[in-house]
């Protein structure tokens, strides 16, 4: 596992804690976003919380036609944007 | 820093979306979360859309996200002063709180018409996004129902409802709440075809 993959790791937990959410165990490259036991404000607030730990927001950085749906996808544009950097 | 927040609009639901609407609301995402939780038949879909062709009471907006139709906003009984909406992502590969702008705009549009005075909505007990974003956006919790089984657990129906004269006023409360990129996405939201029958 990358160091950005934990982070995101640790970042889905802090959020799911915080906005009172249970993971799904485990989340797995397929899991989809919207299923993994985070809803739409925890979503956001991952978002949120990531860019205070990365310092960076894919989603306002990068043109994306296309948002991620699983979690290989959302990790794989936190990649792109690292690079980016 | 370059911001690329999505443009949302909502648009009344057209012919040619209908098989894509059909596909989404026979998902097993979706089903669960309805109170008819059976799969809908291609001509029991095509009927229905005839019959909100000349149904004045209700209206069916798809909504897109740069364009591209992800979900739906539906409204009921908008010829009473306490309208119902429901809601649903279709798509799963959508922007980050996608699912606030479906509550935001639901809000911003029956609020906008002066002779509504409560939004309602109905929201199943097990789901759990649902309901906690409507205590996010501070609806009231007005009733209780006994709703029936779902994977074996029994569960209700909870009845929510929202004072539209309060909304200006909690509007940009509520959105200093939540991360900085709905305000920004909020600020872009659109209705076309606005309930210009009424």
């Amino acid at each position: 596992m990358t160091n950005l993959e934990q982070q995101i790791r640790q970042a889905m937990q802090q959020v799911a804690e915080l906005s009172d959410c249970q993971l799904v165990d485990p989340i797995d490259a397929d899991t989809l976003l919207l299923e993994c036991g985070l809803d739409s404000l925890g979503y956001a607030m991952l978002v949120a919380q990531l860019e205070e730990d990365l310092g960076f927001d894919p989603f306002t950085e990068l043109e994306i036609d296309i948002y991620p749906s699983t979690f290989t996808e959302f990790l794989g544009i936190y990649q792109q944007c690292a690079n980016n950097l | 820093m370059k911001t690329s927040i999505p443009e949302h609009t909502f648009m009344v639901l057209q012919k040619e979306q209908l098989q894509l609407v059909w596909q989404w609301r026979n998902s097993s995402r979706i089903m669960q979360n309805m109170h008819n939780s059976a799969p809908v038949e291609w001509q029991e879909h095509c009927a229905w859309f005839e019959m909100l062709q000349g149904d004045n009471s209700r209206q069916f907006y798809v909504f897109l996200q740069n364009q591209r139709p992800i979900g739906v906003l539906n409204f009921s009984e908008l010829n009473t002063a306490t309208p119902e909406w429901g809601c649903y992502l279709g798509e799963t590969n959508v922007w980050p709180g996608s699912g606030i702008i479906l509550e935001l705009a639901a809000l911003d549009f029956i609020a906008s018409k002066s002779q509504f005075s409560h939004l309602l909505a109905q929201v199943l007990s097990f789901n759990n996004a649902a309901n906690k974003m409507h205590k996010v956006f501070e609806y009231e919790q007005v009733n209780i129902q006994t709703g029936g089984e779902h994977n074996g657990l029994p569960f209700d129906v909870l009845h929510y409802s929202y004072e539209l004269k309060q909304w200006p006023q909690k509007r940009d409360k509520i959105l200093t709440k939540l991360p900085k990129n709905i305000a920004l996405a909020a600020a872009q939201i659109q209705f076309l075809d606005r309930l210009e029958k009424y």
